[in-house]
């Protein structure tokens, strides 16, 4: 068996164990959780320090996928795992990882979390991490879809949805689109009769008819996961009836499969013959960011706010993944590193405010008035998140947007008027936590976070001001 | 000639097995469940043993003729049999019923499935598989309500002999067109025939759907799911693993060794008896509450796509429909254990809705419930991607686009009647206790689990050696 | 040495933040005011040595998107940092004596911050520069108003115009690759739609510095303190527009609508200010609609030639600033008493205060009258509103019959030394910049003392007590019917067509009753069993037979 297990598989294999432990730690009214909760915040924290180690062997300037590592998994059909990493997947990773105790933080005394929250978001980023590391096409799918599961549960066990029916559609939605990546990856299998890596998909020379019904596969399976119009009602759904911020989390990260899933097939070009198919998608993306910003701007839910916010902003990143631009890629990257990190802080903290209503039956006017901290860290990711200059979104952004320009400039401007519209949306529901006008000297106050919790806190947001004072580091910046 | 003798052995040992069944029955008044359970485990385990030591010994070649490949169908079945009557021994006790009659159907049942599968003439096949079929209606009548049993044993009856008549006009039309019964003979003779008329497919196809009636596979397979509705839990599981495992190695056999040389005829038959197996099961599984019949359903669905394998005729498409059965049959396995598990004062669980919560008050059991359902859904990295991937990639190679459509979208109608049982066990709130469960199903749940976990991360380890062993077949 | 300041006004700006509600703040504030008094003195000696350096921090050295931090110190930078430096230290000194403020130490802080980013802002040389240190100042901007009501319309309209000129700024680096401004000019070769590049670019410029149109937002400032409306004017938004507009003053002859835009808006902001000061019975929004008139006056000089890096400038900015300084020395001197409808008589005594008012009015005037004399009739129409509207104000704070409460009446007084003696100080500096008045300044200044004695300005007492003149804001009634809420119904519709009447109601329940329909009757043949037995034996027949002759056919 030709294997070479380093540090790429232990990536996918440090979660999985940790998993197992998670199963195996007691948990009972005397630990409270701890166990468990320990247990995941290590393994969190040991692949963050395996992707640190990852990064130290990373060559930033040298294009494609390295530190590839193989694993012959079946002999017929043959199929090898292979792995491979890049400083964008890395970034991701990174984020996601982070993302994750951050949220992790946000429940820790939300309730008391049973341990198979704990370990099914440890196989979910087993499986997630698995996906971003995957080089060739079998790799790639079977991570695709093996991440909805652990998802599903998630979902249904721990996501406080009154309407479970929503949960089977979700599910169904997304197997949907897998099985349609399971054709294509079996067709491009055979018809190569053997596995393929994720940047030469674009490059094979395919029949015209099989090159469109290929391509229009992998186009839908990777859109049922972006919540683009008319396919955003799943996700949307799910989004605006999520409660946990763990679960909410989780859940936005499924866009993010399908915005890496087009960045990785088309690294620069797809085939002329399915050019067509961009320019449907293109039209289609914007018709979505326009209509989900709208509905955002309307919404009196703040999840389906914070929502349109990501949605509009992974439809940017696919636009610009898109471009036949290799170098912004790593720009998408760092964006989307900080952009992560600010949604799920931001959503943790939502999921926060919305409890302390309801535990104190009062609404949002003026609710970030009396406390100090949260308020500030409330309106510093606010900013943060509608592109002020205090993370690597404003750079970034800034060169997307530019290619994006330089390529269609009636495109780039639609994508301008949704961003000022979910900008707008995040603002008004800021100035609507921060609103003292009804606020009086009797008026019912929530907690604010604790000394612990800023602290950390603070550090995320140092660690997004110190990714906007070096926003370009990976190109030497 | 002495070894001719010796290799009776295994038949012998299921036969002297049943015998002493019935003897302890008769001379011993404690006759408990666990008595049976011994007496089978110990004839079938040692009829293994000596099957596997004479693999390729024949007593009667011209009838029955033991191969690598046939003693291979036999050891499997044997397993198959022995874990279905463990865990059966289990249901009895609980139950505190008398458990002679399954085990000695059981036990002549996997004999004469055994005789089958090793069996060289169309006739005593058939002969030996219209027994065992028959020996079901033991089976039923185990089933408490007698009430509710007699409209369906009556059904069955009825479908048997429908069959029976088919399967004689075809044996008959076959004999007068001149064919031998022997296999070997008659493939020699079908070979001879450029363009079989109408009356030459017809007397093969009636004998070809006797088969498919006793395998359960659409449209002939009216009577499973209602004979599984009123099957007590370890009749279920014998009838959902045992006899088709036998009846698809006998199918193998025929299709390849009898009816080769109609190829071009038989395979739009096979295909669209494949494909409608493969939609209704998908639709039945959504129409349904009750586990057991949603299991059959599941089973339709599966052998539907193993037919599909198996239509082309070929190498590849006999070891991918194997890698199907395999799967589809370790998780189904799984799940009748689980199934052992959930019992709620006394009753064993039979409606989904009794499910509801179990994944608090059962968590082992209720996630290996889930992996097994996950793995028959085909999603990865479980096994079951294995045989998706398999069936998906064979029907590529051929070019069956068509096929591959359907599979799919019958694998989501299929996502979605197991989401309402996941739903009902993980998300729904858990209305009443569970028995305490026995240690026995834990420990056949762990060995399947096992099994099911070390073939995602290495498969080779499942199908070791599978495809050349499947090949002698040929 | 720009870099110096810079990183001194970070560190006294964070520093104030960080121990704000801290023992010994007061101390700190003490030591803050007399560091940034020394700090503005060193800044002038190096100004006047001429001390020169180009520091440059490589913020991305890379060959695709090379992005330089430019801090220069030289002649053009000192003169259109200096008024703001001078405006920021004032401010400072303000905050430190006032009674009322309750957050000195962090709104000091917050004016040191503000104050390094329009530095960052003037010494901008790339495109990236100027938008980081815009963002910067809108924020600090959001922090020093801490007050929601007045938040609101700010950071929307900001936020508005940040995106604009981000969006503008890519557009140009996408065409031209490059952030340089002095690339700018590239554009006409490469770039496109050069008529939307210039007009979005002053909109957003407009928007910042609240010109006609857009003058909600600064309107809102009317609830805050007078000192942090003057920090908001002299030192935030407004200016950084204007700044902005300075810098990318290449872009313009790209569109033959640039030049009547811009004088468009600035005109019609002198007029709209001039107008408001006049008819609009709150003093802070006097003073609002005041600094419109300077906002308005600055953009038409702009595009008549007059840069911020002339002495000129300077003296022209402390001109309105001074102006706003007399109305801050009434707000003080009464009790910070908001409506002028309800002073009058102040004369008697608030004399010292009327007295360095004169000497700031008549500073601003000789400003404005110095340059009129290069710039004609564009100083002349600002010199004229700003002289009614002063007429009026005094005529009512001083001049007019007492309307005032007993309580406002008996706490008048003469505002601190500090205050008064800082605005004559002030106001001397810019008469000494300027030379000696002129005649014409004199006599502007007595038309003014003439016409507020008058009395002819009681006329207008009804229409401060009219409320739809005084409450009603029609721009922002404009931008709720006719931009916001189209767009939310919109939104609305969308909602309900798509989300609601197309995916739930219709494509989920067909597709929902399709399943059933066909689970419906799939049971049905099944349960019915003495029909399914022969159905599914016909259908097996029928497949037999069918199949035969497919494979014949085939």
């Amino acid at each position: 068996m030709n294997t070479s297990l380093t540090l790429l598989s232990a990536l996918i294999a440090v979660p999985l164990i940790g998993f197992l432990f998670t199963l195996l730690a007691k948990d009972d009214e005397t630990t409270k959780g701890r166990n468990v909760f320990s247990v995941t915040i290590l393994t969190l924290v040991s692949n963050l320090f395996l992707l640190w180690r990852i990064a130290l062997n990373l060559d930033i300037d040298k294009r494609g996928l390295q530190l590839s590592e193989t694993y012959n998994w079946l002999d017929y059909p043959k199929i090898d795992l292979v792995f491979g990493i890049d400083m964008f997947s890395l970034l991701i990773i990174a984020a996601i990882h982070i993302s994750l105790i951050i949220s992790l933080a946000g429940i820790r005394h939300r309730d008391r979390a049973k341990k198979s929250l704990y370990a099914l978001c440890l196989l979910f980023l087993a499986m997630i991490n698995g996906l971003f590391i995957s080089a060739d096409i079998y790799s790639f799918y079977i991570f695709f879809e093996a991440m909805l599961l652990p998802l599903f549960l998630l979902i249904g066990i721990f996501g406080d949805i009154k309407r479970q029916v929503i949960v089977s559609r979700f599910f169904i939605y997304n197997f949907l689109g897998a099985i349609f990546l399971f054709i294509a990856t079996a067709v491009l299998y055979n018809h190569e009769g053997h596995s393929i890596s994720l940047s030469s998909v674009s490059r094979l020379d395919l029949s015209p008819k099989l090159e469109l019904c290929v391509w229009g596969a992998i186009f839908v399976s990777f859109l049922s996961r972006i919540p683009i119009w008319p396919f955003h009602y799943w996700i949307s759904s799910i989004n605006s009836a999520v409660r946990s911020p763990l679960v909410f989390n989780v859940v936005n990260l499924i866009p993010l499969t399908g915005v890496y899933g087009f960045i990785r097939y088309c690294p620069e070009a797809a085939p002329d013959n399915v050019s067509y198919y961009f320019y449907i998608l293109e039209i289609i993306a914007i018709i979505s960011m326009l209509f989900i910003s709208l509905i955002g701007l309307i919404n009196k839910d703040v999840q389906y706010k914070i929502f349109s916010f990501m949605t509009i902003y992974y439809i940017m990143y696919m636009l610009g993944a898109l471009l036949p631009i290799d170098k912004i890629l790593i720009n998408i990257g760092f964006s989307l590193f900080a952009f992560i990190i600010i949604t799920a802080t931001l959503e943790m903290l939502t999921a926060y405010l919305e409890d302390e209503q309801e535990d104190k039956s009062i609404g949002a006017h003026g609710i970030l008035c009396r406390v100090p901290k949260l308020s500030f860290i409330y309106s510093f990711l606010v900013l943060a998140a509608v592109g002020m200059p205090v993370s690597s979104l404003f750079l970034n952004n800034f060169v997307i947007l530019s290619h994006l320009f330089s390529y269609n400039i009636r495109l780039g401007i639609l994508i301008m008027f949704a961003l000022l519209l979910v900008a707008g949306t995040l603002i008004q529901e800021l100035y609507i936590f921060k609103d003292n006008s009804k606020i009086s000297d009797d008026t019912v106050c929530i907690m604010d976070i604790s000394t612990k919790m800023f602290s950390w806190l603070i550090f995320l947001s140092g660690l997004l001001i110190v990714t906007f004072i070096n926003p370009l580091w990976f190109i030497g910046g | 000639m002495k070894t001719y003798y010796i290799s009776l052995l295994p038949e012998i040992t299921l036969l002297l097995g049943s015998l002493i069944m019935m003897l302890t029955e008769r001379f011993r008044s404690a006759s408990t469940p666990k008595t049976n359970f011994t007496i089978a485990k110990v004839s079938i385990f040692l009829s293994m043993v000596l099957s596997i030591i004479f693999y390729n010994q024949s007593f009667w070649p011209e009838y029955f003729k033991n191969t690598p490949y046939t003693t291979a169908s036999k050891v499997f079945i044997d397993i198959l049999a022995l874990v279905s009557f463990y865990l059966g021994c289990k249901w009895f006790l609980s139950k505190n019923r008398s458990s002679l009659s399954f085990y000695i159907s059981g036990t002549i049942s996997v004999l004469l499935l055994s005789l089958s599968i090793s069996a060289q003439n169309l006739l005593v096949m058939l002969g030996c598989l219209d027994i065992a079929f028959l020996l079901n209606i033991v089976f039923i009548k185990l089933y408490p309500d007698a009430e509710e049993v007699s409209p369906i044993l009556h059904r069955y009856i009825v479908g048997f002999v429908i069959m029976n008549i088919f399967c004689i006009v075809g044996l008959y039309l076959m004999h007068s067109n001149g064919i031998s019964f022997d296999f070997a003979a008659a493939k020699k003779a079908y070979k001879q025939i450029a363009s079989p008329s109408f009356r030459e497919y017809l007397s093969v196809v009636l004998i070809i759907i006797t088969l498919f009636y006793m395998l359960g596979v659409a449209p002939f397979h009216f009577w499973f799911a209602n004979v599984q509705s009123v099957s007590i839990l370890p009749v279920s599981m014998f009838l959902s693993f045992i006899p088709p495992l036998a009846y698809i190695s006998i199918l193998i056999n025929v299709l390849y060794n009898v009816f080769y040389p109609l190829f071009d005829t038989l395979h739009v038959f096979i295909i669209g008896c494949g494909i409608l197996s493969v939609i209704l099961g998908a639709i039945g599984v959504n129409g349904e509450s009750n586990l057991k019949k949603m299991f059959s359903y599941v089973s339709l669905y599966n052998l539907g796509a193993v037919l599909l394998c198996l239509a082309d005729f070929n190498a590849k498409g006999i070891f991918t429909g194997f890698v199907c059965l395999i799967v589809y049959i370790l998780a189904l396995l799984g799940i009748y254990t689980v199934l052992y598990a959930f019992k709620r004062k006394g009753d064993y669980v039979a409606e989904i809705g009794n499910l509801s919560g179990s994944s608090t008050v059962l968590p082992y059991a209720s996630a290996s419930f889930l992996i097994f359902f996950v793995s028959l859904l085909g999603t990865p990295p479980m096994l079951g991607f294995l045989g998706k991937l398999s069936i998906i990639n064979y029907l590529i190679v051929q070019g069956s686009y068509a096929f591959i459509g359907i599979i799919l979208m019958a694998t989501l109608l299929l996502a979605y009647a197991f989401l309402k049982i996941i739903k009902t066990i993980y998300f729904d709130k858990n209305e009443s206790g569970f028995d305490r469960v026995d240690k026995g199903v834990y420990i056949c749940l762990t060995i399947n689990l096992f099994l099911v976990l070390m073939s995602i991360l290495n498969p080779s380890y499942l199908l070791h050696d599978a495809e050349p062993l499947l090949t002698t077949v040929l | 040495m720009l870099i110096e300041v810079f990183l001194f006004l970070v560190v006294a700006g964070v520093l104030p933040i960080a121990i704000k509600g801290k023992r010994l703040s007061f101390v700190y504030l003490l030591l803050l005011t007399i560091s940034m008094a020394l700090m503005l003195g060193y800044f002038y000696q190096n100004w006047q040595q001429g001390t020169k350096d180009n520091f440059t921090y490589d913020w991305v050295s890379s060959p695709y998107y090379p992005i330089k931090i430019h801090l220069f110190s030289n002649f053009t930078h000192y003169a259109q940092i200096f008024p703001f430096f001078l405006i920021s230290v004032v401010m400072i000194i303000f905050n430190c004596f006032s009674k009322i403020e309750k957050r000195k130490l962090e709104q000091n802080g917050l004016i040191c911050l503000n104050l390094g980013a329009l530095i960052m802002l003037i010494c901008g040389e790339n495109t990236i520069q100027l938008l980081v240190s815009a963002c910067v100042i809108d924020v600090l901007g959001f922090y020093i108003i801490n007050e929601s009501a007045a938040r609101r319309k700010y950071i929307f309209y900001n936020l508005m115009a940040d995106m604009g000129l981000f969006m503008l700024f890519a557009l140009i680096w996408g065409y031209t690759e490059s952030i340089r401004l002095s690339d700018l000019g590239k554009y006409f070769e490469q770039g496109e739609h050069r008529d939307l590049v210039c007009i979005l670019l002053l909109l957003c410029l407009f928007i910042k510095s609240g010109l006609f149109l857009f003058q909600t937002p600064l309107q809102n400032w009317n609830i805050l303190n007078m000192r942090t409306i003057m920090v908001l004017s002299f030192l935030s938004t407004p200016i950084s527009g204007y700044i902005l507009l300075f810098k990318t003053l290449p872009l313009l002859p790209l569109s033959k609508y640039s030049e009547p835009l811009v004088l468009f808006f600035a005109y019609a902001s002198m007029v709209w200010g001039g107008i408001g000061a006049i008819l609009i019975d709150n003093l802070r929004s006097k003073l609002i609609y005041l600094n419109m008139i300077l906002s308005g006056l600055m953009y038409a000089l702009l595009q008549a030639g007059l840069t911020p890096d002339t002495p000129i400038f300077a003296s022209l900015i402390l001109g309105g600033f001074l102006l706003s300084g007399s109305l801050l020395l009434v707000a003080l001197g009464s009790s910070n008493e908001v409506y002028v409808s309800s002073m009058g008589g102040f004369i008697a005594n608030l004399k010292l205060s009327f007295m360095v008012t004169l000497f700031g009015i008549l500073a601003y005037i000789q400003v404005l009258y110095t340059l009129s004399q290069t710039y004609n009739f564009i100083p002349m129409i600002a010199l004229g509103l700003i002289s009614v509207s002063t007429a009026s104000i005094w005529s009512h704070i001083y001049f007019s019959p007492s309307n005032a409460d007993e309580r406002v009446l008996a706490m008048l007084k003469n505002p601190l030394f500090v205050y008064w003696g800082i605005i004559l100080i002030l106001a001397l500096y810019v008469l000494y910049q300027e030379g000696t008045p002129d005649i014409a300044s004199y006599a502007i200044l007595s038309g003014i003392f003439l016409l507020a004695i008058s009395g002819i300005f009681n006329k207008i007492l009804p229409i401060y007590e009219n409320e739809q003149v005084q409450e009603s804001d029609r721009f922002s009634d404009f931008y709720h019917y006719f931009v916001i809420g189209p767009i939310k119904v919109l939104g609305r519709v969308l909602w309900l067509t798509i989300d609601f009447l197309i995916i739930e109601r219709t494509i989920i329940y067909t597709s929902r009753n399709t399943v059933n329909l066909l689970i419906g009757f799939f049971q049905k043949i099944h349960t019915q069993a003495k029909w399914a037995y022969p159905f599914f034996l016909i259908l097996g027949c029928g497949m037999i037979y069918g199949s035969y002759i497919l494979a014949e056919g085939r």
